[in-house]
């Protein structure tokens, strides 16, 4: 690589961050952030508390006092947040205020989320750019932060798109440290900060190994005589021991009580609530799930041109390594399918729709380059080539770019064209957008009302009301005493729909916030 | 791959990404417009059956149209009472709704579509039976053990309540009397002198999707004309917005209808939970043939 590519990488993943920090302040506060804001504050007063007494803090009632709250997610990205609105945020309703005031608190908590999306487009531009140039460079990094899906959970302080880049970079690191000694230990520490960012990476070391043990397989089928030491590498050996290490320094909460925390933590996940999820015109809320969710909600949120390509890079790249003994299809085709195939299983809870599988799509937008190097090295077209392959690339793109300008700031409600788009899915009985985000256009028009806030969180609510963001005079209020009604449109919404209707006396709502014709919040005013 | 398989590929690839830019075209916009509401309500007759065939669009359709937002349309038992039906679609003229409340209709044949914008409104002519009394309106005796106090739909015992209101049955809202009552307790409505026609076509159904899955206890209902048991029954959640007609004289008669319920609260991991109880819901109207 160049250092003009470099430079261009680094453009793109500042490019990435700006866009994202900017944009989603039209992005209303989704219900997981809510906890995740309060833990966050909590979480960087403990550190600043370390900072300042260090004595104190490290005394196990003031650590679990401070990281009791949200104890079901590890704490790094919420220490990220919290040190980050120290930093940047500007002053609250209670006063206080980061050193630099830039941002409002909640942009300034998001932003160590978008800095890690941000770096998610620089290494996806790099692994790529090394196997194929600059097109297929651009072509993984277009893949994986123009998904409206990934681009509407990048923006967020949430988990799921950071545990997605930091399980990439683990991978990456990993396939450096089958030849690299440094990188090999430095490997354990890394996943170690993969798993402090959110439990998915748990299953990565698993992966990793399998991958090892398999390509030692494949190698001996081949001939290749394997050492007993190969049989033990360095990197699953620093991964085996320095990951558990690195995860537990870097979660305070599991010191007191390690064994019995951790496994308190893995028990929360393993029997997770279960959402109301619509699949199909059909709602479930309890086992088994369609073992077709995970792959029809990829083909309906992500457009069908860049699975088609990761699908033939897949193939390419499993084929190439069955062959000739290379590494990266079979990595690819097991990081890249593994997520799918784990929320495919009908006993595992679904709580949160696409984005749990959203750690797939690095590795599938990589074996999107391999297919696109591979073809185009093939394809024979000379200099045209040159001139065909940007244009083939903004074909290729333009689908997701397109449907990502459509619908934000409501990503998270946007559908693969193919599928029709919001109306299609609509139509097709998918979710609309389960998250209790889709209502800041509608907030002034609350001013001074009693509010049902239906699936808007409270905690959410006060994050508006600490940035002075809340409408005047606006309380919240049960649907039977309210004068105005927020109304989240989803098909198990019905029931309060109709406790709406028979508490305001109507069944007209006064405004509805809509994705291309698709009703996804309505506001309710009392006759 | 060869350098012929790479341009099949490649060719392949191409052919979806145009086909995409095409659909994305279509579906990354607006249809709808305010002056294509605002013609549809121009259009759509005030008083008359009104539905709309994609039920996703219902809450702006029913901000936009107010005979759209009419309980009557909105909340409607089934078909059978309707003798004109319009039908507002966007790309349907008709719906699986529809097709579920004719219960047992054929499916009826347009006698007119006019076009409002990206609009279909089709008008469609049923069998429509004439209602002639319809408990979730009417004046009733609500009784458990003790007489219920109360009026216009609102009815106060001592174990509970009996209450008109708009129920979530099957995901539809649905008019009809929710028997909020102590388990066990038997409630009844009773209509004195109701006008009867040919039949008295009822639904019985659960709210809300909460309660059917951590409840399943059947509802018993008696039904009873001028004292005399004509019908006894019971309906499971699994049935949905369930139906039953008692064939009738026309003339009048004292009309009652007990619902019981063994058990209304609900089952989940933390145990039995009271707070949101299942709550049976019941129509019934006399309806007389054309």
């Amino acid at each position: 690589m160049k250092r003009s590519h470099w430079i261009l990488a680094i453009v793109l993943g500042v490019l990435t961050v700006v866009l994202l920090s900017m944009g989603h302040r039209n992005v209303g506060y989704v219900r997981d952030e809510g906890i995740y804001f309060e833990a966050s504050r909590s979480y960087a007063s403990w550190v600043a508390q370390l900072v300042r007494e260090p004595g104190q803090a490290l005394r196990a009632e003031h650590r679990d006092r401070a990281f009791a709250i949200n104890h079901e997610h590890p704490a790094f990205m919420k220490v990220a947040a919290g040190l980050s609105a120290k930093l940047l945020s500007r002053p609250t309703d209670d006063g206080q205020q980061g050193v630099i005031p830039l941002l409002p608190e909640g942009a300034a908590m998001r932003l160590p989320a978008q800095v890690l999306a941000g770096l998610g487009v620089v290494l996806l531009f790099v692994a790529a750019f090394r196997k194929g140039g600059l097109v297929p460079a651009l072509l993984a990094a277009g893949f994986f932060i123009l998904l409206p899906h990934v681009w509407f959970n990048a923006g967020l302080h949430a988990f799921d798109v950071p545990v997605a880049v930091a399980m990439l970079a683990v991978a990456l690191a990993y396939r450096r440290a089958l030849e690299s000694r440094r990188w090999a230990i430095a490997l354990g520490p890394l996943l170690g900060l993969a798993i402090a960012v959110k439990h998915n990476a748990l299953f990565l070391g698993v992966l990793l190994a399998i991958h090892c043990y398999a390509s030692l397989l494949l190698a001996r089928r081949r001939g290749t005589k394997i050492t007993g030491k190969q049989w033990l590498p360095l990197p699953l050996i620093s991964m085996a021991i320095l990951a558990p290490l690195v995860a537990f320094a870097l979660w305070p909460w599991l010191w007191s009580a390690p064994i019995d925390r951790f496994a308190e933590y893995l028990a929360f996940h393993r029997q997770h609530s279960w959402y109301n999820m619509e699949f199909l015109g059909e709602n479930y809320n309890q086992p088994p799930m369609p073992i077709g969710y995970a792959i029809v909600m990829a083909f309906a949120t992500v457009p069908t041109v860049l699975l088609l390509l990761a699908a033939i890079g897949l193939v390419l790249g499993v084929r190439d390594d069955l062959r000739h003994g290379t590494h990266d299809g079979l990595l690819l085709a097991l990081l890249g399918l593994f997520p799918i195939a784990l929320i495919s299983l009908p006993t595992t809870p679904i709580f949160g729709g696409t984005k749990h599988f959203i750690t797939a799509y690095p590795f599938l937008a990589l074996a999107a380059a391999h297919a696109w190097t591979t073809i185009w090295s093939r394809i024979d077209l000379g200099a045209r080539a040159r001139m065909l392959q940007p244009a083939a690339l903004a074909l290729c793109l333009g689908p997701s770019l397109v449907a990502n300008v459509d619908a934000h700031p409501f990503g998270l409600s946007q559908y693969a064209p193919l599928v029709g788009g919001p109306r299609g899915a609509a139509e097709l009985g998918f979710n609309r957008g389960f998250w209790g985000h889709a209502a800041l256009p509608l907030l002034p028009a609350l001013e001074g009302e009693r509010v049902y806030l239906h699936d808007l969180a409270d905690l959410a609510r006060r994050q508006y009301v600490r940035e002075g963001r809340w409408p005047r005079g606006a309380e919240p209020a049960p649907a039977s005493r309210a004068s105005a009604a927020l109304l989240f449109h989803e098909r198990h919404m019905t029931s309060d729909e109709v406790a709406v209707w028979n508490a305001m006396h109507t069944t007209a709502p006064r405004s509805v916030l809509s994705l291309d014709d698709v009703p996804l919040t309505s506001l309710y005013r009392a006759h | 791959v060869t350098a012929k398989q790479a341009r099949v590929v490649m060719g392949a690839v191409a052919i979806v990404a145009v086909l995409e830019w095409s659909a994305s075209a279509r579906a990354y916009r607006d249809r709808i417009d305010d002056a294509d509401w605002a013609a549809a309500r121009e259009a759509i007759p005030e008083g008359e059956a009104v539905a709309i065939a994609e039920a996703w669009l219902g809450p702006r359709a029913r901000m936009e149209v107010p005979a759209l937002a009419h309980v009557h349309n909105v909340a409607r038992p089934d078909l059978q009472g309707v003798s004109r039906l319009h039908v507002l679609g966007l790309d349907r003229e008709w719906s699986d709704e529809l097709d579920r409340d004719l219960e047992g209709m054929p499916r009826p044949q347009p006698q007119s579509q006019q076009d409002i914008g990206p609009f279909t409104l089709t008008t469609y002519a049923l069998p429509g039976k004439r209602v002639l009394a319809d408990f979730t309106h009417a004046a009733l005796r609500v009784r458990t053990d003790a007489a219920c106090k109360g009026r216009d739909g609102t009815y106060r015992c001592t174990e509970g309540s009996v209450t008109a209101e708009i129920a979530e049955i099957d995901y539809r809202p649905r008019a009809c009397l929710a028997f909020a009552l102590a388990d066990g307790v038997a409630g009844r409505v009773r209509h004195e002198a109701m006008p009867l026609g040919d039949e008295l076509r009822g639904h019985v159904g659960f709210h809300d999707y909460n309660g059917r899955i951590r409840n399943d206890t059947p509802a018993r209902v008696v039904l009873r004309i001028d004292d005399t048991i004509v019908a006894r029954f019971l309906v499971s959640d699994e049935e949905g917005w369930r139906a039953f007609t008692i064939p009738t004289t026309p003339g009048t008669a004292n009309v009652e209808v007990e619902v019981t319920v063994g058990v209304q609260a609900t089952w989940g991991k933390n145990g039995i939970d009271a707070t949101y109880p299942r709550r049976a819901c019941l129509e019934l109207r006399s309806l007389e043939a054309p």
